[in-house]
Formats: C-alpha cells, sequence, structure tokens
C-alpha cells in the first residue's frame, strides 16, 4: 500500500514535472517573441480581417511575433495611437496619403505592409444633386484621418466646402444636416443600402472612376523603428499576407474571427453587412490591371498622389517612393499651409 | 378511351342529364362557396386590420408618452440652463438633477462649444448617468472623448433644432466603470441671450428599455412591434440582438426583393399603410405609422396564421364537407335521375322489341303518375292497339294470301282455259277455215258460174257446201257446248 502510493506520488510529480517545463518554455517562447504594436485604422471591422486571422491562427506567432491589435476611439485617430505619448503603438495602419503628409511634415514612416490597391472613396450627395455642383455645402467628413481627395477636389474646382467633422455613421447624412458626404464604398455607402437610401449616379462621386484612384491603407512605423526592426518588418508583412490570404481563400472562417473582434469590443453589427463589406474590401485590395492581390505600394500611385497634393499644396516636396518603403532618408518641410 | 366515355354521353340521355346538372350544381356550389370565402375572408381582414391598427396607436401612443416625457424633461432642463450658463458649475448639478427626478433616463449631456468656458479648456461637458440606481456626474470631453464630433451634438447645433438621434453606443471604451448600453438621445440647442448656439443639451434613454416599454402590445398571439430609426436600424424589436446592429433592409443587401424595398422605402419615408411582406416561407401583415416628431417609424408585423389562422383552419374541413356534399348530391341526383328515367328506359326496351317485330314483350306496368308512366301507359296501349292491329293485318294478310294464293291458282286456271279455249278456237277456227273455204270456193263456183253448171254439178256444189257448213256447225254445236259446260262450272 505504501509502496503504491509512492509510485503514484511519484508519478504525480513526474507529470507536474512536464507541465512546468512546457509552459515554462512557453512563457520563453512569449518572451522571446518579438512585441509588436499596431493599431488599426480605426474602431474593429472587417476590413482589418487579414490581422485578425493573423492573430488568430498563429500566422504572426508563427513568425517570432507577439503582435498586439489595437483600435482608436471614435473620435480618436491613429496618428495620435502611435504619435503621442500616450498612444503606445509602434505601428499603425494610414492611407497613403497621410503616410506621405505626415512624411513630408517631419515625421518619417516607411510603409511595412500595404493592402488597398485602389480607392475606395466617393462623395455622396443627400439632396440629389451633383456634388460638384454643390458650392459650398455643407461637406461631411470623418475625424478619424484627413481626407486629402476631398480637399484636393474641392481646390480644384473652387467648391469651398464647409468642412463638418463627424465621428461615424450615416446619422449626419441621413438627417441632412450635411449636403455632401465622404465615404468608403466598403462602409457607410453599404449603411445607406441597409437605410433604404437611393443613391442615382448622378448623385456620386467615385474619386477611382475620376483620376484620383490612389492606393488607401497600408501598415506604417516610425522610420527609427524601422531601421531597428527591418526583420521583424519583414516577418509581419509575411506574416499579415498569409493571414490576408486564408482570408480571400476562407471568408466564411475569417469573418467569424472578425466578428469575435467585433463582439469583444462591443461593436455591434449584422453578418449581411460585414459580409457585403468583406467581399468589397477583397475586391478593393486587387490590383485592376492585373487582378492580384500584390500587397505592395504602387509607384505610379505614389507619383500619382505626389502631383495632386503638390498641386493643392498640400505638399511642398515629393514624397518618393523609396522614402516610403524605407530606402531613403525622409527629409522634413513643414506643410505649405501651416506656414501660411 | 376519351371516345368511348363520349360516345356513351352521346347515347345515354341519363348520363347526360347527370353531367349536366352536376355540372350546373357544382359550379353554383363552387361559386358560392368562393364568394362566401371572399366575403368572410374581408371581413375577417377587416377585422384584423382595425385590431392591428388599434394596437399600433397604442404602440405608437406609448412610444410618443415616452417620448413626451423624455422632451419634458429636457425642455425643463434647457430652460433652467439658458438661463445659468454664466454658471459652468450648475451644469453638473442639472445633469444629475434631471436624473433624480426622471428614473427612467439613462444620462443626460450639458455640452458646450470648444472654449465656451475658456479657463475650462476645449472641452466642456457635464455629463450623469445611472448605474444602479446611482447617479454618477463628470465632465465628459477630453482628447478620447471629443464630444463635439458626436451626432448627438453635431446633427442638433447644425440643424439648430431639437433632434431625435437614431441609436448609437456611447463610446467610453476607455472608461471601464459599467458597459454602456446603446442609446438614443433627445438633443436640443442650447442658446445664449443673443441666440447663439453655444452648446447642446442631450438626454438619453436606454434602447433596450424603450423596445421593452414600447413593445408591449400584442393585438395577436404571436405579432410584434418594431421601430424603425431613420438609417432603418431597429429601435424596437422582440429579438433585442437585433436591436441597433441591423435593419429592416439587412437580409435583402445580398438578394433585393423589390416588394420588400418597396415596403421599407414606404415605412423610412414616414408614410402610413401597410404591406404584406413574405419571410421564411410565411406570409406577415406589416401595419406602419410614422412616430410623432421624429423620423422614426413604428409597425406592427401580424402572422397571417394569427389573422386567418381559424379561418384557414375552417378552410379545409369545409372544403372537406362541401366536396363530400357535392359527392352525395351528385350520387343522389344519379340515382333519383335514374329512377325517374328508368320507365323511359323501359318504354325504349320496349319500343326497340316492338320495332324488331316482337309485339308481345310487354311494357312494364308503372304506378306513378308523372309524364313519363303516362308516356308509358299510353305507350303500352299503343303496344296493344297496334299489337291488335298488327295481329288483325296479320290475319288478314293471311287470309289475303290464302285469296291470293287462290286467285293465282284461278288466275292460272283461267289463264289456261283461255289458253285452251283459245287453242281450241283456234284450232276451231281452223277447223271451221276449211269447210269455210270450201263454202266460199263453192258460192264463188256458183255465184261465177251458176248458168254453166249443171243441176248435177249444182247439187255437188251445194251438197259440198251443206256438207262443210255441216262441219262449221259441228264445230259451232262443239264450242257451244263447250262454253256451257264452262258457265256451269264457273257457276258452280
Amino acid at each position: 500500500m505504501l509502496l503504491k502510493n509512492m509510485i503514484h506520488t511519484l508519478k504525480a510529480y513526474q507529470y507536474r514535472g512536464v507541465f512546468a517545463l512546457i509552459f515554462a518554455m512557453s512563457s520563453i517562447a512569449v518572451m522571446g517573441a518579438d512585441k509588436f504594436v499596431v493599431c488599426m485604422a480605426w474602431t474593429p471591422h472587417v476590413d482589418f480581417t487579414g490581422y485578425y486571422v493573423a492573430k488568430e491562427k498563429g500566422f504572426y506567432k508563427d513568425a517570432g511575433l507577439d503582435v498586439q491589435i489595437e483600435h482608436p476611439l471614435l473620435t480618436t485617430s491613429t496618428y495620435e495611437k502611435v504619435f503621442d505619448q500616450e498612444g503606445g503603438c509602434d505601428a499603425g495602419v494610414f492611407s497613403l496619403m497621410t503616410a506621405m503628409a505626415t512624411i513630408a511634415d517631419g515625421r518619417p514612416l516607411v510603409n511595412v505592409f500595404q493592402t488597398s490597391m485602389n480607392s475606395s472613396y466617393m462623395l455622396v450627395s443627400s439632396k440629389g444633386q451633383n456634388p460638384l455642383t454643390q458650392k459650398g455645402a455643407r461637406m461631411g467628413v470623418y475625424t478619424s484621418e484627413t481626407n486629402y481627395l476631398t480637399y484636393i477636389l474641392d481646390r480644384k474646382y473652387n467648391l469651398n466646402y464647409e468642412y463638418v467633422f463627424f465621428a461615424s455613421g450615416i446619422n449626419v447624412f441621413l438627417s441632412k444636416a450635411v449636403d455632401v458626404a465622404s465615404m468608403v464604398s466598403y462602409w457607410e455607402v453599404l449603411q445607406l443600402k441597409e437605410a433604404g437610401f437611393k443613391m442615382p449616379e448622378h448623385t456620386v462621386y467615385r474619386f477611382a472612376d475620376n483620376g484620383y484612384n490612389i492606393q488607401e491603407n497600408g501598415v506604417y512605423v516610425k522610420k527609427e523603428y524601422y531601421d531597428a526592426h527591418r526583420t521583424q518588418m519583414k516577418r509581419f508583412a509575411e506574416a499579415s499576407r498569409r493571414g490576408w490570404e486564408w482570408t480571400a481563400a476562407h471568408p466564411e472562417q475569417a469573418l467569424d474571427i472578425a466578428m469575435k473582434y467585433l463582439r469583444m469590443n462591443r461593436e455591434r453589427s449584422n453578418r449581411t453587412i460585414q459580409t457585403l463589406m468583406l467581399k468589397e474590401v477583397l475586391r478593393l485590395q486587387t490590383n485592376m490591371e492585373t487582378g492580384k492581390r500584390e500587397y505592395r505600394l504602387r509607384p505610379d500611385m505614389v507619383r500619382l498622389a505626389n502631383r495632386l497634393m503638390r498641386d493643392a499644396r498640400m505638399l511642398n516636396r515629393d514624397v518618393t517612393y523609396e522614402e516610403l518603403i524605407g530606402k531613403k532618408e525622409q527629409v522634413a518641410i513643414p506643410r505649405p499651409w501651416l506656414t501660411e | 378511351m376519351i371516345k368511348k366515355i363520349i360516345a356513351y354521353f352521346n347515347s345515354s340521355l341519363t348520363a347526360r342529364l347527370t353531367l349536366w346538372v352536376s355540372v350546373v350544381v357544382v359550379l353554383l356550389f363552387v361559386i358560392s362557396i368562393t364568394m362566401l370565402f371572399h366575403f368572410s375572408h374581408r371581413a375577417i381582414e377587416e377585422k384584423a386590420f382595425e385590431r392591428a391598427n388599434q394596437a399600433l396607436e397604442n404602440t405608437l401612443l406609448q412610444a410618443s408618452n415616452t417620448i413626451s416625457e423624455v422632451e419634458f424633461a429636457a425642455n425643463n432642463t434647457l430652460w433652467v440652463v439658458e438661463r445659468n450658463v454664466r454658471k459652468p458649475d450648475s451644469m453638473f448639478v442639472y445633469s444629475a438633477q434631471i436624473l433624480k427626478m426622471n428614473p427612467h433616463l439613462y444620462g443626460c449631456s450639458i455640452a458646450f462649444e470648444p472654449y465656451y468656458y475658456i479657463d475650462r479648456g476645449e472641452y466642456f461637458s457635464a455629463n450623469s448617468y445611472i448605474v444602479n440606481d446611482t447617479v454618477y456626474t463628470r465632465q465628459e470631453g477630453s482628447a478620447k472623448y471629443k464630444y463635439f464630433h458626436m451626432d448627438w451634438y453635431l446633427i442638433p447645433r447644425l440643424l439648430n433644432a431639437p433632434y431625435w438621434t437614431d441609436s448609437y453606443r456611447d463610446d467610453f471604451a476607455e472608461d471601464s466603470t459599467f458597459v454602456h448600453d446603446h442609446i438614443i438621445s433627445y438633443c436640443m440647442p442650447i442658446h445664449n441671450n443673443d441666440g447663439w448656439n453655444i452648446g447642446v443639451l442631450a438626454v438619453d434613454i436606454s434602447l433596450s428599455w424603450f423596445s421593452q416599454t414600447v413593445s408591449g402590445t400584442k393585438p395577436f398571439p404571436n405579432s410584434y412591434s418594431i421601430m424603425l430609426g431613420k438609417n432603418g436600424s431597429y429601435l424596437v424589436h422582440p429579438d433585442s440582438t437585433k436591436l441597433y446592429c441591423q435593419s429592416l433592409l439587412t437580409p435583402f443587401l445580398e438578394h433585393p426583393d423589390s416588394v420588400y424595398e418597396a415596403m421599407a422605402g414606404s415605412m423610412l419615408a414616414g408614410e402610413s399603410g401597410y404591406h404584406i411582406m413574405r419571410k421564411d416561407g410565411e406570409n406577415y401583415y406589416v401595419f406602419y405609422k410614422p412616430v410623432p416628431k421624429t423620423d422614426w417609424c413604428v409597425a406592427i408585423v401580424c402572422p397571417e396564421d394569427d389573422i386567418f389562422g381559424p379561418y384557414k383552419e375552417l378552410q379545409t374541413p369545409l372544403i372537406v364537407i362541401v366536396s363530400l356534399g357535392l359527392l352525395f348530391l351528385i350520387a343522389f341526383m344519379v340515382v333519383v335521375i335514374r329512377y325517374h328515367m328508368k320507365p323511359l328506359h323501359q318504354l325504349v326496351t320496349s319500343a326497340k322489341s316492338f320495332s324488331e317485330g316482337r309485339f308481345d314483350v310487354e311494357t312494364p306496368d308503372n304506378s306513378r303518375s308523372n309524364e313519363i308512366a303516362v308516356m308509358q301507359h299510353s305507350f303500352a296501349k299503343m303496344q296493344h292497339s297496334l299489337g291488335d292491329y298488327i295481329n288483325n293485318i296479320q290475319q288478314s294478310t293471311t287470309v289475303l294470301q290464302k285469296r291470293n294464293e287462290e286467285l293465282s291458282r284461278a288466275n292460272e286456271l283461267s289463264l289456261e282455259d283461255n289458253r285452251i279455249k283459245n287453242a281450241v278456237i283456234t284450232h276451231m277456227t281452223n277447223e271451221m277455215n276449211t269447210p269455210i273455204n270450201h263454202i266460199v270456193d263453192e258460192t264463188k263456183i256458183i255465184s261465177s258460174q251458176f248458168k254453166d253448171l249443171s243441176e248435177e254439178e249444182m247439187r255437188q256444189h251445194v251438197d259440198c257446201m251443206l256438207k262443210n257448213s255441216d262441219e262449221v256447225t259441228k264445230i259451232l254445236d262443239l264450242i257451244l257446248e263447250a262454253s256451257n259446260t264452262q258457265k256451269n262450272t264457273d257457276d258452280v
């Protein structure tokens, strides 16, 4: 009996020892992984599904990265999360033009991963008119990120819009508190359809169809961070790409993961609209010329953005493609209107 | 097969009569039942509409009462706020007080334009909220919560008019005090003495509380109330998982339905009415009306089965009963028609037999007194009369036949006699011919040669003439005798 008890006890300790060893090894693995905090462009939505998938499926972990995904609040921006002292984020998802303006402002950024290959921006009139004819109209734009294309258009055609900054949703638009609003095809436009709002063609202006097809969201890190973590950034990009490719191949399962993130952040939405959103996001990730998802910045679009922003006096110098991908030192020249 | 059937119907009066009467009766029944169903359906529908509209009115009243309560509380507070804008700290008191006096309210914010109170910085919004019957108050504006970009602040400011927001989540993600519910807010612009818009007062109610309060009325067991915001999202719905995050049109985003879209469009355009929609294989009646002072729409959704359930339950047994009744009626008609047509059939049989010459076949007796019976009796009489007549005729015919035979025989005899007579006469004539010719010759000789003839010659000629005339006389006597004999035979 005593012998039996001794054997039993020894076995128990043996198992505990094995478990402790496994736990220790895991902790070491986690501790050894490079921590990387990336702030998405906005509150949780399926336009960040690839990143959620990469995290949930362990692609980041496989790449030796401990990636934390954060989101700004409704009335804060990713820029603040990356650049403010309390921000605490190593990287943020920005649009190309925001990144270029930031770089030209003297805050060097490097693009480590690019998802968007097309512009999703549109102007929609709440008054049933052509937005370009509504001079002096109240233009609703989001606070989350500067809407450069709208400003460029405004300056080009002297539209003299009165800008109204709002946090989210389409209520400002539906209540007709604004006459026109800047929207993206993968979110607000779907919300408008869900609200039964009719959008005749003449009331919609699509930037992509009018020579303003410029890439949008990509992941950017500060230049100094990039220089110190080049290898990790490469691994991050590869794992993120894996996440997005898995999403494209398994949209339903990817949507399950994304919906989980929404629920975790108390975002209430419905699967139908998130499905349509994901479909549109994946479409916008496709290079319309090659029909492929390329996950890269396009030099021609960078050149186009430069020209447009400089013509609108939003940049005082060109921000080159090489700068954006970290192959060249970045020079800071403030935005013109800050000195006027 | 069809030809046989057609042939059968063509040949049988009973079948045709049965068919036509059945068709007419069935048609009349079907028309009557259809009209009955139609009018009763309409009556039930009208009653149901009345009931549903009443429930809709009650729901609307409930919603309006809640809305009015909130507006009243907000208006009262606004009055006080506008008279005390110089006392920023008072705003915290007012925002707390409104909640203490109105326990159904969820929260209140009295928010001002950036830097309105310069010493208070860019953000100043006195916010109070209730958690577990305790009122908490704080200054809610910050770099993390720029309230002036939120709908509840922005829209009434831009419209410069009170505004009921659609549902939203008041995002204090950094604040872990409690989990904020989705809310709807009544927001009023705050004006200073010069009439300038300087801020917004917003009073919040919980979306789930609002939904529960408003959705109590049920005109039918499985019916329910819904309320839609301007953006189509559900403000009231029995399924709380649909509140805020789904709209009426969500199920049709991927597969548009023009009928449904028309209904949704009408509802969201602030119209009143009703539509029938189909969902998950069932029909639903949706009665809707706009909610006054808001961009919302309230509706009562009634499953068709609830409205017409008893009616539909009655439908099947009624159809079965009517069908059985019709079948019974048809069968009864067949029996009755056959019963009444039976004498006719018998007549037909009798007539057939009669026409085939079987006059002895009796027509069955019919004790009825209707037209067919009369016809049957008459036919029987006619049959008897005809039978007798035909018998008589037959007898007469027989007699006549006999007589004809006799006459024929007699005729033949007569003909034979005549033939014999003629033969005799011919013979006799021939016999007489010779002596007559002799007589004529002798006469000619005598007449031409009397002067030359001797007495002896004359005598010879006269003797010859006398001899021939005796032969003729004999022949004539024979003829006469034969004639007399024939006459005597005929007389007999």
